[in-house]
């Protein structure tokens, strides 16, 4: 079920808002329970089965948390829970989101004829799985208590907000919260606006972009001008920046409507200065994940030589290029990302005073990693980036180019704006400024209905709606 | 301050309460027909079935949808957009110079369809049956193109790359016929739906029967083919077609709806899909119903002659002595085999988009018509359709 359809937004969301503040109200145990259930079916909607998975996921890690927290005070065994629970649900990623690339892998290196499976990837397999690894290593770690019921564990694990797309919520996070939450007008309020920002940026701003860029993407790369390269990958940057964080808004939207505050997970990516300042920004909550389960575990950046750094920072990038996707593509995208920010630890790159130019600096960056990660094959992406930079027969403008940005040039301004914190913080300086407070909140108290409104036009048409989640 | 919060989650929770509840009340007929659709697939499993049967009817069946879809082509329009998508890109709607609506298609290879029609030609000259494969034009012009300056369609491409390899097929082109006689897209086409009108379909079937007295010497009835002969009707600002549906009334405009009944009298007996029906041309062939003007223009008027695309319709006109016309066709020939049934004893019309009961080879063999005609638009040139409505049993 997606939230930009209408089954969500208008059965769904109201049948669960209601079954949790009116059938199950004041019955918190109760309310969990019911937004469990919800949450189960919400991801039956989309493929029945993988149900199935989700629960063998919650129960297997609910064991696994009581395993770890009993092995409190006992390393070894408290190695041997952590290990079993990583082998287990790295063993299910790796079944159904790995197996088939690998196989096909291994057939065409060793020139062997091995059967290549037909798996379905059950959608969010990454970020849940992450989420439990991180429950089971914090209650090894002692940050937090292992929790006595797996319904709570699965309510953790599946909650629909952040489930198919994340952010990756710590358990750390959401345990008190669990029990103690606070619902408040409030509150919801803010979940509602947050939900309708969301909301907007997937349908009206990146759902158009990713029209330019399926379109462009599936040309021969040799029928692709140095414009019309370009342009793509810009739009892919806005699609996939509007998509992930719109979804990110939604997922916190919505947990705030039940009374949950998820940490945030973008901060203006593309204003940032440095690549490893745009990862501080983007996708914040699995760079955390890494830099906590993985990097620091590793050493992180205290460690003794360079070459171990450099090997630490290899590690988790490849990791976490390869977390996208099971396609050379994401591997070398992480490792094209390992390239540039191993090389601003050493230089001190971050510390520097170039002005425009690092603003030059990471865009360029930018423009050239989307191409890598949209593509379906590395062939592609390297002769697409070949295109970037030496016309074709037709030179450097094609009728294409000129036809997108023709089309979706009000799409392209609008995304480039709200790319940055710009209306942010032109509307903190209004609340500041002469105007009188009644009028900035009766803007925003129309603004917000009539963007609804428009968001509901495009998404009851049935305009183009991609769901770009499914490999992950 | 909360109460005002109270009142903001309120009108918000009320919003979509009141959309989802009205969209159950109103639709739920519609809802429940996507659903049994889906259900009966027995590919799919019930559970996913019944998911997806239930998604598709309530996005169709949403409360006030075309309210909806018009202010979204308001917005479009507001842009200046000539693109309108669809989440099926094949539904994406462009926009002419001439204001006219119109999807593309792609390049597609004719050879397996040409090698499939010279075949069938070939065969039914071995069974003594002459066969006519009538081109119907497509909504974009050749000669002088409407399309964006970026835009490009395929449909004259394929259709021509069918024609040449049309060997040993008399072939009436109803695009060269519309050049002679400078007759215009926009007269013959309607604004918002991909279909022709029905002056198109009435001037094609003139066309069809004087290529078929020249060609095989086909008798048919002459009162037919007189325009003079016909009574006309209009609904104007009465029509939404299927990409106007898409874009709604402000982005691509409305079309008045026109049909012709006969002066003459008629009596036909009409078996549709195994039900039968006698009567004249307006009880028998022409639903009423679908031109009421109490209803709405999204109504599809073009299937006010016959209702509907039917496998197979068998059409005996009593007060016609001769001629037995076997008629192939996709959705263009709904107006046209009206008219054409006018002029011949028995016409026999099979959409093999749907028609699965015999080959068509069986169905000749069996039935043994004069003549058979073939009328089909270039939309119908694809891969899908390339499995059905070109294989002939053969």
């Amino acid at each position: 079920m997606l939230f930009t359809s209408i089954i969500f937004l208008f059965f769904f969301l109201p049948a669960v808002l209601f079954g949790y503040y009116v059938v199950f109200k004041d019955k918190r145990e109760a309310q969990t329970a019911f937004l469990f259930i919800a949450s189960l079916f919400f991801y039956a909607w989309g493929e029945p089965w993988f149900v199935a998975v989700m629960l063998l996921s919650v129960a297997c890690n609910w064991y696994f948390g009581k395993a770890a927290s009993k092995a409190r005070g006992d390393q070894r065994r408290g190695r041997w829970v952590l290990g079993c629970m990583l082998a287990f649900n790295i063993s299910i990623l790796f079944v159904f989101k790995y197996l088939v690339f690998a196989i096909t892998n291994l057939n065409a290196l060793l020139h062997v004829n091995l059967p290549v499976p037909e798996i379905i990837l059950p959608i969010g397999i990454s970020f849940f799985t992450f989420q439990s690894i991180s429950y089971v290593i914090d209650i090894h770690r002692g940050t937090v208590n292992a929790q006595e019921s797996p319904l709570k564990v699965g309510f953790y694990i599946a909650f629909f907000p952040q489930l198919m797309a994340g952010p990756i919520v710590r358990y750390l996070t959401i345990a008190d919260q669990i029990d103690h939450r606070k619902e408040s007008p409030q509150l919801f309020s803010e979940g509602v606006r947050r939900f309708l920002y969301g909301l907007a940026k997937k349908v009206l701003l990146a759902n158009p972009m990713a029209e330019i860029v399926d379109s462009v993407f599936a040309l021969p790369a040799s029928e692709i001008s140095p414009a019309l390269a370009w342009l793509g990958s810009l739009a892919y940057g806005f699609q996939i920046f509007f998509d992930f964080s719109g979804y990110s808004d939604m997922a916190i939207g919505l947990a705030r409507m039940f009374g949950f505050r998820f940490e945030e997970n973008f901060n203006y990516p593309f204003i940032a200065r440095s690549v490893s300042d745009f990862w501080r920004r983007w996708h914040i909550s699995l760079g955390a994940w890494f830099r906590d389960y993985l990097y620091f575990p590793l050493g992180g950046s205290r460690v003794k030589s360079k070459t171990r750094l450099i090997f630490n920072l290899f590690v988790v990038w490849a990791l976490t290029g390869i977390w996208h996707g099971a396609n050379w593509t994401y591997l070398t995208w992480g490792l094209y990302c390992f390239v540039f920010l191993t090389f601003e630890k050493l230089s001190g790159f971050e510390k520097r005073r170039l002005g425009l130019l690092k603003y030059l600096y990471i865009h360029l960056f930018l423009l050239i990693g989307w191409v890598i990660v949209r593509s379906d094959n590395m062939p592609y992406a390297i002769e697409y980036l070949g295109r970037m930079f030496s016309p074709v027969s037709g030179g450097w403008l094609d009728v294409n180019a000129r036809m997108y940005f023709e089309e979706y040039k009000y799409v392209f301004l609008l995304a480039a704006l709200f790319s940055t914190p710009l209306l942010s913080n032109l509307k903190d300086k209004a609340k500041g400024s002469l105007l009188s407070p009644r009028a900035v909140y009766v803007s925003g108290a129309v603004i917000l209905p009539l963007l609804f409104f428009v968001t509901l036009t495009y998404i009851i048409k049935g305009a183009y709606n991609p769901f770009i989640y499914f490999k992950f | 301050m909360e109460r005002v919060e109270k009142i903001k989650i309120g009108f918000f929770v009320c919003v979509l309460v009141s959309l989802g509840v009205l969209t159950l009340c109103t639709g739920y007929r519609r809802l429940g027909e996507c659903v049994n659709a889906s259900i009966r697939n027995p590919e799919v499993w019930w559970a996913k079935a019944f998911i997806a049967g239930a998604d598709n009817g309530l996005n169709e069946a949403f409360f006030e949808k075309e309210f909806f879809v018009n202010c979204y082509g308001s917005l479009q329009k507001l842009q200046g957009r000539q693109i309108v998508t669809d989440v099926d890109k094949s539904n994406t709607v462009y926009l002419l110079s001439s204001g006219l609506l119109t999807f593309t298609s792609p390049r597609f290879d004719m050879s397996r369809c040409a090698g499939k029609l010279n075949e069938l030609s070939g065969w039914l000259e071995q069974q003594g049956i002459g066969m006519l494969y009538v081109q119907t034009p497509p909504k974009t012009r050749q000669e002088t193109p409407d399309l964006p300056y970026w835009l490009t369609d395929y449909h004259h491409f394929n259709t021509n790359d069918l024609l040449e390899q049309l060997t040993a097929v008399k072939v009436l082109d109803l695009r060269k016929e519309l050049q002679k006689e400078q007759i215009r897209t926009v007269d013959f086409f309607y604004k918002t739906d991909h279909h022709w009108n029905t002056d198109a379909a009435f001037w094609a079937c003139g066309k069809t029967v004087t290529c078929l007295g020249e060609s095989f010497g086909f008798s048919f009835d002459s009162r037919a083919c007189h325009i003079d002969n016909y009574t006309r009707h209009s609904l104007p600002a009465g029509f939404l077609g299927s990409q106007g549906k898409r874009v709604g009334e402000i982005y691509g405009g409305i079309d008045d709806y026109e049909w012709l009944l006969p002066r003459f009298e008629t009596d036909f007996q009409v078996t549709i899909d195994g039900a039968e029906a006698s009567g004249n041309f307006e009880t028998t062939i022409f639903l009423k119903e679908k031109v009421d003007k109490t209803k709405k223009p999204s109504t599809n008027r073009y299937y006010a002659y016959f209702g509907d695309d039917h496998g197979e319709k068998i059409i005996i006109n009593k007060r016609v002595e001769k001629g037995r016309v076997l008629l192939l066709q996709d959705s263009f020939g709904i107006p046209f085999s009206a008219f054409l049934a006018l002029g011949v004893h028995e016409l026999r019309v099979l959409d093999l988009r749907s028609f699965r009961e015999q080959t068509l080879k069986e169905y000749v063999s069996d039935w043994k018509p004069d003549v058979v005609v073939l009328l089909y638009n270039p939309m119908s040139y694809t891969k899908k359709r390339e499995h059905t409505m070109f294989e002939f049993g053969l």
